[in-house]
């Protein structure tokens, strides 16, 4: 399944260096900085409560006191909305980008 | 002294957050209008391509600075707006993926639905943030606390349970859009050239007048919105001078714009927005969130302020970084200076 979103360069290009085994292997780390930086993420703000500011605020005393639960479930929906979005829209754009494989082989036709 | 200082500070960064980011906002006003083809679209965008990203961070900074100086007004202010501020937050996230994402893919569509939702975006943000002035003029039910919680419309009266949306935010808004449909049709007059140059100065002509009519119409309803907006000119007639400059350069602008001149109409209606702001903030003086219930329970400069000391440090701070963040943004306009070159 993978396989689809990396066209054979091995087939295209003659360099000895792009042969399969090894471009393979270079892709295989791609999630690990996605990982890194939201587990660092969930490490610094979960690990912190219940404070909002370390020994001076909790987070308990630190939500706005007129704000409806309503309001806060209506925006979470929205974010969780919009980077759902996102989401879907990376994978298409960096599939699109991988079609057209790298810079000088098939070039891209514009960037503006 | 100092309260008025950062009093002084916060509304300088809003109203240069106004008059930058609002050039790229009025832009998207415009920009379907009068960027017809996809080369002239591409100008378009390239003429606020280098800059709408540093000029949003002024509001950031904006907001920085509100929370450092007068904290109490930021915590009221942010969560009794709640709903409109993360209203805004989205709108400028929509705006950014539209400018970044329009020229990822070569598809008519993909583009013309990139291009409707940074049109869209940009005029929604218009409309808010016009609103949002009005709210801060017209004032919030204050509790004792020093919080509030508005809805985003009641029943569309300025009365003492008023929402964020109501006939005097909205006139508000709209005025605002007119504004900065103007000021950003002035702008890339300036920055381009041939059949799109005449668009933007027909744009800008049209706009110029609806800023006109809007203004008049906003300026006369303030009195019966906020009363109390009087009380400062009453105690010093000098202050009268910040709108009769802001009225000044509205009518330089016009006369500009008769002539053509789109790089003396745009430094017009960069004085016109700086102006009329500066008026708002000193008739509004002391009070930054102004209760409509009791006045008692306004915050002002000197009860939602944060400690002198802090201020005291901060103020050498704020001159600092504020005179690294204008050498900065005189070298990125330095750069891109003139005609849009693709």
């Amino acid at each position: 399944m993978l396989w689809r979103f990396f066209p054979d360069y091995t087939r295209r290009r003659s360099i000895a260096c792009a042969c399969g085994g090894t471009s393979f292997v270079a892709i295989l780390p791609a999630p690990f900085p996605y990982i890194a930086m939201t587990a660092g993420w969930m490490t610094a703000e979960i690990g912190r409560q219940p404070w909002l500011v370390y020994g001076l605020l909790r987070t308990a005393d630190g939500a706005s006191p007129l704000v409806h639960s309503g309001n806060a479930l209506f925006t979470l929906l929205g974010f969780l909305g919009i980077y759902l979005t996102l989401g879907l829209l990376f994978l298409f754009l960096i599939a699109q980008t991988i079609r057209h494989g790298p810079a000088g082989h098939s070039a891209q036709s514009e960037h503006a | 002294m100092m309260e008025t200082f950062w009093y002084c500070a916060v509304t300088l960064m809003l109203a240069m957050y106004a008059v930058l980011d609002g050039f790229d906002f009025g832009l998207g006003i415009v920009y379907r209008f009068v960027a017809r083809t996809e080369a002239d679209r591409r100008i378009a965008l390239a003429a606020i391509g280098p800059v709408w990203n540093g000029n949003e961070v002024w509001l950031i900074a904006a907001g920085g600075l509100l929370f450092f100086a007068f904290p109490k007004a930021y915590a009221a202010g942010f969560s009794g707006f709640y709903l409109a501020l993360i209203l805004v937050l989205w709108l400028l996230i929509a705006r950014g993926l539209a400018l970044e994402l329009r020229s990822h893919l070569n598809h008519t569509l993909w583009r013309q639905f990139w291009d409707a939702v940074f049109a869209g975006a940009s005029t929604l943000l218009a409309i808010v943030l016009g609103a949002a002035l009005g709210n801060l003029i017209r004032g919030m039910p204050l509790t004792q606390g020093g919080y509030f919680f508005v809805a985003l419309w009641t029943n569309f009266m300025t009365g003492p349970d008023p929402g964020i949306l109501d006939w005097f935010t909205i006139l508000m808004g709209v005025t605002s859009v007119a504004i900065l449909a103007f000021h950003g049709a002035n702008y890339l007059a300036m920055k381009t050239e041939g059949q799109l140059r005449g668009q933007a100065r027909r744009a800008a002509w049209l706009t110029g007048f609806a800023v006109l009519v809007l203004v008049g119409l906003a300026v006369a309803s303030v009195p019966f919105v906020q009363p109390s907006f009087h009380l400062n000119y009453a105690a010093h007639p000098i202050g009268s001078i910040l709108p009769l400059i802001g009225l000044a350069s509205l009518v330089a602008a016009l006369g500009f714009r008769r002539r053509n001149g789109d790089a003396g109409a745009f430094y017009a209606t960069s004085l016109m927005i700086l102006a009329m702001l500066a008026s708002t903030a000193w008739r509004s003086y002391p009070n930054i969130l102004i209760a409509t219930n009791d006045p008692a329970n306004s915050l002002t400069v000197t009860n939602a302020t944060a400690g002198a000391y802090g201020m005291q440090i901060g103020f050498w701070g704020f001159l600092i970084g504020f005179g690294l963040i204008i050498v900065y943004q005189v070298i990125a306009h330095r750069a891109f200076w003139g005609k849009v070159q693709l």
